[in-house]
């Protein structure tokens, strides 16, 4: 899953070698962290954080054939 | 040479739609910085317009070819007033007829295009842990891709969320490498035209109740492609009307008798 949010958000930014991910397994809970290069802040969150929420959604989806949740935090 | 306008309004989302009409060129093309977001007020007290800056994006060949002696920033504000439509207009002329219209047709997609479209899709669908096959065609030089495979019911999701979810990012990631205007649907099975059935079928039991009832009825919030489908069920009805409701991405519609509640304005579309 770290590596899903990791492809998307490579995709997405200018800056692409900035981009980290980080997962955190607690009890069926995955907690994905991500860190992008300031200027790219933008480009995986969205308007109206739109983008975010894409990516949000296919989280779910993929923790949920795992029988797993899964939360995406976007660090500053 | 770029080319950075100003645009206000009531919201940063109505700016960038008027930046977006104004220039004629889609969103994913701009570049979009906010000044002021710009706030509700309380009561109406304490209103302050949201302004925002837009440059085309690098492939700007299109701008730079227009002859552009103006300055590179030229202040253009379009408040919502109808007004001040003129200085709308005005800045439009001035670009050329170099721009490409919202309405332009597709031309045939680049083969390296579709081939890297395929493989994000299917990139995403395995990092998601998940199985499906892909398949790319190009239909009146339209890319359409059609998932299908033992997740297809996860790979929609509730209500298309996630179809919708995967072809938004699969459409920012190309549109990010490939600037130019993109055509690309994504469907997963037959979704797309089952959803398509359902809500036309949906539409048209409406339309009935509401004509012999007169009775407004509704129809929870939907994204642009879904109304679109419902206003375009019933546009060649004459007694009934449909209006798209709320604010946002998703709207709900309404479907209404025109004579009744008094006067509602014609259909703004």
């Amino acid at each position: 899953m770290k590596e899903l949010v990791g492809f998307i958000a490579r995709a997405l930014v200018d800056n692409p070698e900035e981009v980290r991910g980080d997962e955190v397994d607690t009890d069926g809970t995955i907690l994905e962290e991500l860190r992008v290069a300031q200027d790219d802040l933008g480009k995986v969150i969205g308007k109206q954080g739109r983008t975010a929420r894409a990516i949000r959604t296919l989280l779910s989806a993929s923790a949920r054939k795992v029988d797993k949740r899964a939360r995406l935090e976007i660090i500053e | 040479m770029t080319v950075t306008l100003q645009y206000s309004g009531k919201t940063v989302e109505e700016a960038i739609d008027k930046a977006c009409r104004n220039l004629n060129t889609a969103r994913e093309d701009l570049n979009i910085k906010i000044i002021t977001p710009g706030s509700k007020g309380f009561l109406g007290f304490g209103r302050r317009q949201a302004q925002i800056t837009a440059t085309p994006k690098k492939d700007g060949s299109e701008f730079s070819a227009a002859p552009q002696d103006t300055p590179s920033t030229t202040e253009v504000d379009i408040s919502s007033e109808t007004s001040q439509k003129p200085a709308c207009r005005k800045s439009k002329k001035d670009r050329g007829p170099s721009y490409r219209g919202s309405r332009q047709e597709p031309a045939q997609p680049d083969p390296a295009e579709i081939l890297e479209i395929s493989t994000v899709i299917k990139e995403i669908i395995s990092l998601m842990g998940l199985k499906a096959e892909v398949e790319t065609t190009v239909v009146n030089n339209r890319i359409k891709a059609v998932i299908d495979g033992p997740d297809n019911k996860l790979i929609i999701g509730q209500r298309g969320e996630t179809i919708d979810a995967i072809q938004y990012l699969v459409r920012k990631i190309i549109s990010h490498k490939y600037p130019h205007k993109l055509f690309f649907a994504l469907d997963v099975g037959n979704y797309r035209s089952r959803r398509r059935e359902e809500l036309e079928e949906l539409a048209l039991k409406l339309a009935v109740k509401v004509k012999s009832s007169g009775i407004t009825e509704t129809i929870a919030a939907m994204n642009p492609a879904e109304r679109r489908i419902v206003h375009l069920a019933l546009q060649d009805d004459r007694e009934i009307r449909s209006v798209s409701m709320g604010d946002g991405l998703f709207k709900k519609i309404r479907i209404y008798v025109p004579s009744k509640k008094g006067g509602r304005p014609a259909r703004r579309r």
